[in-house]
């Protein structure tokens, strides 16, 4: 029997600084074995092990398809995630996963796409980013809604710069505090969508950021016209185990790692307990 | 598997049995504590196994999932990545007159942990453990109330004992349920005889008008229907939770209950193991994420979770019964009496208060 709380062990193979807190790392099973066999769905998670601290969840920041490792983007925030901050390329990282379910991809196709991200939500929606990028021309227009709290806030500068060149899809970005070298939008997220048309009868919307951002974006979308289950989101929990077991993520019946941690708006209105 | 052999065993050999089972196995059997309480341990001496027993406060479900266990341990060497050493525990065990409350709450759990993302730690124990259940011809304590909750107090064939055990008197009828109680019975042929016509008619005897002995009711349907349905208004739930404390006995002493949390442990960052602990959703931090936030801070909302989970029809569906086999441990616990017994009777008030009507009417009945 194959035992779920052993770890995987992963090197890091770069890290990246994106902000004062939050770092991007690109880790490689030691295993070649477990690095052919593993993959995953933009939207999965891995429990990360900083060994002698404990485990954290934190969702793929890359594409599926990129073959070479996946990477993570970490904000400092409890004392596993503080731990990584002082981890250098060549140290050594447990993975267990992946963990949930994904991002409705497969029924998406032929669809436009509209990703809302706020903050730190971003990293999860770069993996379904790159997913629809990888197979670009089997989705309709795509649309990139981008907001944080301020310019330094801001995570992945160099591929917002790339997805803004590309022409093929269109990215706005804001941010709630401007400062001198901020030429761009202020405001929350959810003033860009003024600011672009769309077709709420043929989208599917993804978003992910601050519970708070999220409950708004879903406001005005539903206000929009999109239909409930296509408003696609993802809910945080704390949580020990990631296979359903510990029941710490538990919100009624549903298991934010089993279950979750995607879920359609027309599924959140229906958990007996706010999400 | 229907019960394929019923023998009996005279009370008095019970000894020479628990010493050949003791022979293959570790014998977990109520034996007394230093108080004379009832205690399921190890027994060191065949002698010390004690079927007159009431209940174990502490449920037997503590040897599949321990308060506290390993995982594994991780050693950093010379630069190369951690060494990962998983521990689980091979131990042969056969639980002998556990009550049939808690032979439902076993396998409760075996089901839990086994289904989906198998627990291999569980597992290990569940492969390895034979269970030799005893059941109650009376209630054997107040708190009981198995009757209401598919708990007890006796068990029908396939409702996983490998032997089930039924005190007569003088006497045991032994019905062996599973092959593995087969094997049980075989190690020592010498004690058993086939059980007779009269014996099995005092077994009958033994049962008659059980229902009406039992002290305590739960109305556990009702309660089902109400947490389903979300209709307990939420001043009750503020109300009920007002009255815990938050100490965690109820859950610590649930037989169903499964939570666990996970904690590394090491001394110099080099050497140290992972370490699963029990954990329960009526702590304050069991839903607080690393930013400081919780989404379920109110005691209102963590004590309508713990009932949710015990009582709701969605957790029945994905748990394959309600979430309380009515082993009365938590309303032994609770000193503030808001326990399963005591909450499934608040609910039954507030079914039978009349929406409209004059205020006396109103006024919820004392006792049911």
């Amino acid at each position: 029997m194959e035992n779920v709380y052993l770890p995987h062990l992963t090197r890091i193979a770069e890290v990246r600084r994106e902000t004062v807190d939050t770092l991007t790392y690109l880790l490689r099973f030691a295993d070649p074995g477990v690095a052919r066999s593993f993959t995953f769905k933009p939207g999965q998670f891995v429990e990360v092990s900083v060994f002698g601290v404990g485990e954290a969840p934190i969702g793929f920041a890359s594409g599926p398809s990129n073959g070479d490792g996946f990477e993570i983007t970490v904000r400092a925030m409890g004392s596993v995630t503080r731990a990584l901050q002082r981890f250098q390329p060549g140290g050594w990282v447990g993975i267990r996963g992946p963990y949930g379910n994904s991002f409705p991809l497969e029924e998406t196709r032929g669809l436009d796409v509209l990703i809302v991200g706020g903050g730190i939500g971003l990293p999860p929606l770069r993996s379904l980013i790159e997913a629809i990028l990888h197979e670009r021309e089997a989705f309709g227009a795509i649309s990139i809604l981008y907001g944080a709290r301020t310019p330094q806030d801001r995570v992945y500068k160099g591929e917002l710069e790339r997805w803004k060149n590309r022409g093929d899809l269109l990215l706005l970005e804001t941010v709630d505090v401007g400062d001198e070298s901020w030429t761009g939008s202020v405001g929350v997220v959810t003033t860009l969508f003024a600011r672009m048309s769309m077709d709420p009868s043929k989208t599917v919307a993804f978003t992910c950021g601050p519970p708070i951002m999220i409950k708004f974006v879903i406001q005005d979308l539903l206000k929009l016209g999109f239909p409930e289950d296509r408003i696609v989101s993802t809910l945080e929990r704390t949580m020990k185990c990631g296979v359903g077991k510990c029941g710490h993520c538990a919100i009624g019946s549903k298991y934010v790692c089993v279950d979750g941690p995607v879920f359609t708006y027309k599924q959140l209105k229906d958990l007996p307990e706010p999400p | 598997m229907a019960a394929t052999a019923v023998k009996v065993i005279q009370k008095d050999a019970l000894p020479s049995w628990v010493a050949t089972l003791m022979t293959e196995a570790v014998v977990i059997g109520p034996r007394r504590g230093p108080y004379q309480d009832a205690q399921l341990a190890p027994v060191t001496s065949a002698q010390q196994v004690d079927l007159d027993y009431t209940h174990d406060l502490l449920p037997p479900t503590r040897y599949l999932l321990p308060p506290s266990e390993v995982l594994f341990r991780f050693q950093f060497q010379n630069g190369d990545g951690p060494t990962l050493t998983p521990e689980y525990d091979e131990r042969r065990r056969i639980f002998f007159g556990v009550r049939s409350c808690d032979v439902k709450a076993l396998r409760y759990q075996e089901r839990f942990f086994q289904r989906d993302f198998p627990d291999i730690y569980v597992g290990t124990r569940v492969r390895n453990a034979a269970v030799i259940s005893l059941a109650c011809t009376a209630p054997p304590l107040p708190t009981c109330f198995c009757a209401c909750c598919d708990g007890g107090p006796l068990l029908r064939p396939g409702e996983g004992c490998d032997i089930q055990l039924i005190p007569l008197e003088g006497r045991y009828l032994v019905e062996v349920d599973s092959e593995a109680g087969e094997r049980l019975v075989a190690g020592s042929p010498e004690l058993f005889r086939e059980a007779t016509g009269a014996d099995l008619s005092k077994r009958d005897v033994a049962f008659a008008g059980m229902d009406q002995r039992f002290s305590t009711s739960a109305y556990l349907a009702r309660g089902i229907a109400k947490v389903t349905n979300d209709a307990v208004p939420a001043a009750l739930w503020e109300e009920l939770a007002e009255g815990c404390i938050g100490c965690g006995g109820c859950s610590y002493l649930c037989p169903l209950c499964t939570c666990f949390t996970v904690v590394d442990r090491t001394r110099n960052g080099k050497t140290g193991e992972r370490i699963r602990r029990w954990d329960h959703c009526l702590l304050a931090g069991f839903t607080r994420e690393a930013s400081g936030h919780n989404p379920r801070a109110e005691r209102g909302v963590q004590f309508k979770r713990r009932f949710f989970h015990k009582l709701s029809y969605p957790y029945m569906q994905r748990e394959g019964r309600p979430g309380c086999v009515g082993c009365g441990r938590c309303l032994t616990a609770c000193m503030m009496g808001v326990d399963m017994a005591a909450v499934l009777l608040r609910f039954r008030e507030l079914s039978r208060k009349p929406k409209w009507g004059p205020p006396w009417a109103a006024k919820p009945k004392t006792s049911p």
